[in-house]
């Protein structure tokens, strides 16, 4: 998959990403804000879309998307932070952690490692196990990484930023089904 | 072509993920293939050889118009389904009805 070819659909990808990432910041984080009585709700959120919608462009487009996704998160965290260092290591963590889960899918299943899962020509998935199974190796990845870079001494925070990518993913492939399809057969 | 692969690809994700949790839901024409399908094992039979233009007749009785496209389209979605499944050989007409 070439980018030259595909222009329109990495375009798309990564507006759909920095999306995830502002309703995060402007929308879910404030609510959070407003019903979660611990200490935590400034370091993790329990309801991260961006990693389900990272997770879903992996698989619609490939690990190759890599840039973008990285690009998106970057804008993203610069915006909301201001932190140049933090968003820069942050980012390549966020996506080292959704790329690497999808390359080694594509390599146990003797595909292209740049290849997209959805489109897997001659051997049919299970979508959901496939969605589910990336979301979770993930996850255990950016909050082991992010628990190792913050040297966090605090257990709990890691449990956090893991149950956090999980929820949202849950809550992406939710809506997916429920709102994104009929929309899309909508406009068949 | 290439350019709307998300697009596509977004729809081919949702509609397996739809059929694997069994929420792919039925269009009415496929309803309406499905209603007559049914009443072909009204007599308690298992098997039975399910023949398009006995189907189509009947709903042109009943005042529904269904094309053969439809009706080889409603049966191979409700054998995705596995509402009905074919017995014998891959193009055999014989089903069994498993909903």
């Amino acid at each position: 998959m070439k980018f030259s070819e595909n222009t329109a659909s990495f375009l798309i990808a990564f507006l759909v990403i920095f999306i995830g990432f502002q309703i995060q910041t402007f929308v879910i984080y404030p609510v959070e804000s407003l019903l979660r009585p611990d200490e935590y709700v400034n370091y993790a959120s329990l309801v991260f879309i961006p990693h389900g919608i990272k997770i879903m462009v992996v698989m619609l487009i490939g690990p190759i998307i890599w840039p973008l996704i990285y690009l998106a998160q970057l804008l993203s965290g610069y915006i909301y932070s201001g932190d140049l260092i933090n968003s820069l290591f942050s980012s390549g963590v966020g996506t080292f952690a959704v790329v690497i889960p999808a390359i080694m899918l594509n390599a146990s299943l003797k595909r292209s490692i740049w290849a997209a899962p959805v489109f897997y020509r001659d051997i049919n998935i299970s979508i959901i196990w496939t969605y589910i199974s990336l979301s979770v190796m993930a996850s255990f990845f950016n909050s082991l990484l992010h628990a190792m870079y913050f040297g966090i001494d605090d257990l709990i925070l890691p449990y956090l930023y893991f149950s956090g990518d999980v929820i949202g993913s849950i809550l992406v492939f939710a809506i997916l089904l429920g709102v994104v399809r009929p929309i899309l057969l909508k406009i068949k | 072509m290439t350019n709307v692969r998300f697009y596509l690809g977004l729809l081919k994700m949702t509609s397996d993920a739809a059929d694997e949790a069994g929420l792919s839901g039925l269009t009415n024409a496929d309803r309406d293939v499905l209603l007559l399908v049914w009443e072909q094992y009204a007599d308690g039979t298992v098997e039975k050889e399910i023949q398009c233009d006995a189907i189509l007749e009947q709903a042109a009785e009943l005042g529904k118009k269904i094309s053969k496209a439809q009706f080889y389209k409603s049966m191979k979605t409700f054998e995705k389904l596995d509402i009905v499944e074919r017995v014998n050989s891959p193009r055999s007409q014989t089903y069994v009805f498993k909903a």
